[in-house]
């Protein structure tokens, strides 16, 4: 089943081009990563992904609907987007910036119950939060409101998972702990990761979507599209390719 | 709903019922506390029962529904600016009704003239921001915040300028009214009704609330229609702002400082803070108003003076004791 398509995809943003024609299609079970250089327009494909902003051409389908025809409640059922970054301009706690992860969830005249709790208590503890689900957000260090951010997605509990640059803020430890907790919950939906980590793309990921500026694209599996050359090209940077010693592929910036 | 502000609210509600009484046994008139009860409750006609029914009670009810409105317009507004430092004159609203109240003044018209000229003055504001910021590239917001202020700035030159007009027996009245005064202020009726209304609706708006403060995208992919809910916020606060100004004039701090007071006690859930904040504002600005009419008794102070009297220690204190969960 496709959880998300993209049909002619043409996304601009102040006179760049980031997308031309894209025809992408990401099915169940698919972790896709989304790779380009620093202002290529990887947020805002995530975001046009998400319906928050409009593309200048083509459509986006989540279960093989238009983006125009979700309700943006039930739409948030759905799909989640993890944000590159969060700002918290009044003071709240850890617990109540997880619960919001319900709100598509319980209906306008309801308070969150004990179910709701429970499911934001349980991501907390996913992301080794449990102990600090009381302090206020405005406290944390930067990896620990990252943690929180991830926390508030699985607490939405969406399908198909949009992720801007995750690992951002995390030590290794939690990279690979978040981005573990992220798969097993994309095994039955699907993820789309913005990233600069090629090594935790290799690792994760099915699928790439590569942007290499002014509109150009490709995609494809990831084992045929993380290739020294066409990362080269990708960053404009030489790179080296190495063996870990468990045997996996790894790349390296010459 | 979490107990401890459960128990806040409910402390709210009592200090506001005492706020009530007190505003009915305090003046320049002597009642004993037993006097106030029985005119209070028994249905009597001597001296105390008229004065606590005719002149005190509906000055209680406008201080308490005056500052109401402005910390429910002041709360709503810092979310829709996203600015903790927003309070409900920051978009020009208050400007409006100065200009169009103080022309009144200067004119020398009547009471109801310048309420009816604070009315048409906020409401000329409000259509101006809007249309102002609303420009080609929609409506963020700093340009929201930008051209309130800008507007605010152009209203204060002009209120510079009536001040430097007006007659000389028209111009203490026209600083009272500017700093806010409770003095000519009736029954306040509709703005009673404006205050149940605008709490009803922002309650109902409260979840979606709680999601914009932390940003439009945020609240967008948590499944919140940003736009319309922002519409209804301008439309929501500037109206309690009017209502609140062509009652006791530019009454200032309550607005600004209540909200934060009651995010330091319960936090930012709107559903609790929204509630909270019309009965510690109204409660905040009935005890100001106390003061103000009895201190140098007989002589009547604007209440403006005593807002900030009351509160800027209470919040400072509550600063000083830091905010919840930061233990």
């Amino acid at each position: 089943m496709t959880l998300l398509e993209t049909r002619n995809l043409t996304v601009d943003i102040a006179d760049v081009h980031i997308c031309r024609a894209l025809n992408l299609s990401v099915g169940r079970g698919e972790r896709w990563a989304l790779l380009g250089r620093n202002g290529v327009g990887k947020t805002t494909l995530l975001h046009a992904m998400a319906g928050l902003n409009r593309p200048v051409g083509g459509e986006v389908l989540v279960q093989d609907r238009p983006l125009a025809r979700w309700g943006r409640r039930r739409l948030a059922q759905q799909l989640g987007l993890l944000p590159q970054d969060n700002q918290d301009p009044f003071p709240a706690t850890v617990l109540e910036t997880a619960l919001m992860g319900r709100h598509p969830h319980v209906s306008p005249w309801r308070w969150e119950d004990e179910d709701d709790q429970r499911i934001a208590l349980d991501a907390l503890a996913e992301l080794d939060l449990r102990e600090m689900t009381h302090r206020d957000v405005g406290t944390l260090s930067g990896g620990e409101r990252r943690r929180v951010a991830v926390a508030t997605l699985l607490t939405q509990n969406p399908r198909v998972m949009l992720l801007d640059e995750p690992s951002n803020h995390l030590d290794v430890h939690h990279q690979i702990d978040v981005l573990e907790r992220l798969d097993r919950h994309a095994a039955d939906g699907a993820m789309i990761l913005a990233t600069h980590d090629v090594n935790l793309a290799l690792r994760f990921c099915t699928h790439a979507l590569l942007l290499f500026g002014d509109g150009e694209s490709c995609h494809g599996p990831v084992e045929t599209m993380l290739e020294r050359e066409v990362l080269a090209t990708l960053y404009r940077h030489p790179m080296q390719e190495a063996r870990t010693e468990d045997g996996r592929r790894i790349f390296v910036p010459a | 709903m979490p107990i401890r502000a459960a128990i806040t609210l409910g402390a709210l509600t009592v200090a506001a019922v005492i706020s009530l009484l007190a505003a009915a046994k305090s003046g320049s008139v002597d009642v004993s506390w037993a006097d106030t009860w029985m005119a209070l409750t028994a249905n009597r006609a001597d001296t105390a029962a008229t004065v606590i029914w005719e002149l005190r009670l509906p000055r209680a009810a406008a201080a308490f529904i005056t500052g109401g409105l402005l910390a429910l317009a002041g709360a709503l507004m810092q979310v829709l600016l996203r600015n903790p430092l927003a309070d409900p004159y920051v978009l020009g609203i208050s400007g409006g009704a100065s200009v169009g109240a103080l022309t009144a003044m200067v004119l020398g018209l009547g009471a109801a003239v310048v309420s009816g000229g604070a009315l048409a003055g906020a409401l000329l504001s409000m259509v101006l921001v809007f249309g102002l910021a609303h420009g080609r590239g929609g409506w963020t917001p700093a340009r929201l915040l930008l051209t309130g202020i800008v507007v605010a700035s152009g209203w204060s030159a002009v209120i510079s300028f009536l001040l430097a007009l007006g007659p000389e027996h028209e111009l203490r009245g026209m600083l009272f009214w500017l700093m806010g005064d409770l003095g000519h202020a009736g029954w306040p009726p509709w703005r009673g009704l404006v205050l149940v209304t605008g709490l009803a609706a922002s309650f109902a708006l409260a979840r979606p609330l709680n999601l914009l403060a932390r940003g439009e995208l945020q609240a967008r992919v948590l499944g919140v229609a940003v736009t319309p809910l922002r519409y209804a916020l301008f439309g929501l606060a500037s109206l309690l702002t009017a209502a609140a100004v062509t009652l006791a004039g530019s009454v200032g701090f309550v607005g600004l400082v209540v909200p934060h007071m009651l995010r330091l006690a319960i936090g930012s859930d709107h559903r609790l803070l929204l509630p909270g904040a019309v009965l510690l504002g109204g409660t905040l600005l009935n005890f100001a108003d106390i003061l103000a009419r009895t201190l140098l008794a007989p002589q009547q102070l604007p209440v403006g003076v005593f807002s900030a009297v009351i509160g800027v220690p209470l919040f400072l204190f509550l600063l000083n004791r830091g905010p919840r969960g930061r233990e």
